[in-house]
């Protein structure tokens, strides 16, 4: 085994691997034996080959710092990566070496369609949101809250608070829409266990949201169905303004480590 | 509520608490996307002034319209620019439309009462009262033209009036001469005139705003949407003696004076302590016998005031053709002019 280059950092969940080579070759330099160590968690590799007296010691030919996008590339034993052509043992290490490398793309994709998704879900609550707002000051102060918003198409036949309605619900089924949409989409690289996540996540907002609305709640469920989904905050938070831009910024952390989840190595 | 696979129905959570099965929210969704239905809360009473700007008019809601420097539209004003040389029908054919929108935006029929306050001969009159939608519970205070007004202000106030009646509102009518007379005095608030006489007559008006709709509608019943009146503020024991006296010297200044006949019923609303009650319900009794005998109703009302001064106020039913017979005569003058100014042309 090997130690990690200096100034970079081997996550304790995921140690850093090497594989024994049968071949390697690098800048046209045959290596006819060595180790690939491959550091998962630092996204590099190092090509290493054999010295010493008792040819027992690994020392760095060439290291790469992979992208996330890299390309990897297998045939049977070989592997090739950053001008790099490995052989090694067999076309099933191989592999698994490939497996390791393409990760960080695989990651870098999945949070990329998770946010994608979170923000299809912020956009459906905040407009709801929004909707709970207008109607909240329409309740206590009709005239000035009607007032300002006459711009949502009242018309002399049309009631000033149905046609706030009329908005809200065009726009919540269109939002809602999209939501299930990109979900639906997401839900093929990211499972569905992240997106029922998304959708535990989405209705327990909107019972905040309703709690809120109808007011005189302690927000104990809530709060409790938060905590649940790995949100801490509290009924004062909650009251504060734009609550859902909040709660969706604090679910992220729990939903990209969902995403990306995998497997500790045996 | 969201369900688990097997069916239970669920609090907030991610898994069943009956069969730990996982929770799937996906068809609960929809749930979300209907909106709580809310009941906004305008109100009892609302009081728009017409033409009368800088009322101090105590109500839920209250409102103004009336012409100034430039339009200006709030939740409670409809203001328009000033039209130089403009009559009724030129407001009318430049602001029906968004007026008709204002009223509907700050729900001009959504509280319990409503009062509106007019200045007939004021061509915002015509505009108002053409915009206001049929409405029950709906009653006018009119300021009217009389003898003495211009022609122009006369079928001004006649067309005014002829749309509140065929809109079937009750009409309280005071002439323009009454108005321009009202003078009271009170030694809290000193003498008061023109718009403050009339804010101070409709204070306690406006204040049994239930009773005084009550009455009116009462009268419709009866085929009586015009009234006038007379009223007595911060009386006193001293000024007036027996409660009686008060009564009958009300009854010498009447807003709008018509022929005895003319009156068809008397209603009082006294606001005094509560130990005067008796006295003025009495008096009241009296004063209908000795000078209204025959009136088809007489209904009297009494609101508990912490004051030792009262204030009582009587509004008199009379037929629906008295205010408007006394300015017909500009009213056809003008429309032999001009025929578009005539009721139906506001209609």
């Amino acid at each position: 085994m090997s130690v990690p280059p200096a100034g970079k950092v081997a996550s304790p969940e995921w140690p850093p691997r090497t594989y024994r080579l049968v071949s390697a070759t690098y800048q046209d330099k045959a290596y006819p034996e060595g180790v690939l160590w491959v550091n998962e968690a630092g996204s590099e590799i190092e090509l290493r080959k054999w010295t010493g007296k008792d040819r027992r010691t690994g020392t760095a030919v060439a290291r790469f710092n992979l992208e996330p996008n890299v390309d990897v590339l297998v045939e049977g034993p070989l592997l090739r990566v950053s001008g790099l052509s490995i052989t090694l043992e067999s076309p099933g290490v191989a592999g698994e070496v490939a497996d390791l490398l393409g990760r960080p793309a695989k990651e870098s994709e999945a949070v990329r369609l998770l946010s994608e998704a979170e923000s299809s879900v912020s956009g459906f609550l905040e407009a709801r949101e929004e909707a709970l707002n207008v109607l909240s000051r329409i309740k206590v102060d009709p005239r000035d809250a009607l007032f300002e918003v006459q711009s949502m198409g009242t018309t002399d036949d049309t009631e000033p608070l149905d046609a706030v309605y009329s908005h809200y619900s065009t726009l919540l089924a269109a939002s809602l829409e999209k939501m299930t949409s990109s979900l639906a989409t997401g839900e093929k690289a990211l499972g569905s266990r992240v997106t029922n996540r998304l959708y535990a996540l989405a209705y327990a907002i909107g019972a905040v949201q309703n709690a809120l609305f109808e007011g005189g709640s302690d927000l104990a469920q809530e709060l409790a169905a938060l905590q649940e989904l790995g949100i801490a905050t509290t009924a004062e938070d909650l009251r504060m303004a734009k609550p859902t831009e909040r709660l969706m910024l604090r679910a992220h952390q729990e939903l990209v480590v969902l995403a990306t989840a995998r497997s500790p190595p045996n | 509520m969201p369900r688990c696979p097997n069916g239970h129905e669920q609090r907030l959570g991610l898994t069943c608490l009956t069969c730990g099965a996982e929770l799937s929210y996906r068809d609960s969704m929809e749930e979300l996307r209907t909106l709580p239905k809310v009941e906004p809360a305008y109100g009892n009473l609302t009081v728009v002034s017409v033409g009368y700007p800088r009322l101090s008019l105590s109500a839920d809601y209250v409102a103004e319209i009336s012409a100034g420097q430039a339009d200006l539209k709030t939740p409670t004003a409809f203001e328009v620019a000033s039209i130089r040389g403009g009559g009724w029908l030129d407001y009318n054919k430049k602001h029906l439309h968004e007026l008709r929108q204002w009223m509907a935006l700050v729900g001009i029929g959504k509280s319990t009462d409503r009062f509106l306050v007019v200045n007939t001969t004021d061509p915002l009159s015509v505009l108002a009262l053409s915009a206001l939608p049929k409405l029950e519970r709906t009653a006018v205070i009119a300021v009217v033209a009389d003898q003495d007004s211009t022609p122009v202000e006369q079928n001004t106030s006649y067309v005014a009036l002829s749309l509140a009646l065929g809109k079937g509102l009750p009409v309280i009518a005071l002439s323009e001469t009454f108005e321009g007379e009202m003078l009271y005095f009170t030694e809290d608030k000193g003498f008061a005139a023109g718009a403050d006489a009339i804010s101070r007559l409709l204070e306690p008006l406006l204040s049994a705003a239930d009773d005084l709709m009550d009455l009116l509608e009462r009268d419709l019943k009866l085929g009586i949407k015009m009234h006038c009146l007379s009223a007595v503020l911060a009386g006193s024991k001293s000024v007036y003696g027996i409660a009686t006296n008060a009564f009958m010297a009300q009854s010498y200044d009447i807003s709008m004076g018509a022929k005895p006949e003319e009156y068809q019923t008397v209603h009082s609303i006294v606001f005094s302590r509560r130990e005067s009650e008796g006295e003025f319900e009495k008096s009241f009794d009296v004063f209908r016998n000795r000078k209204f005998k025959g009136a088809l109703s007489a209904e009297f009302r009494f609101h508990e005031a912490a004051s030792q001064l009262y204030d009582l106020v009587t509004i008199y039913g009379m037929s629906n053709d008295v205010a408007l017979r006394r300015i017909v005569s500009g009213y056809q003058a003008i429309v032999g002019n001009m025929p578009e100014l005539s009721v139906e042309g506001a209609s």
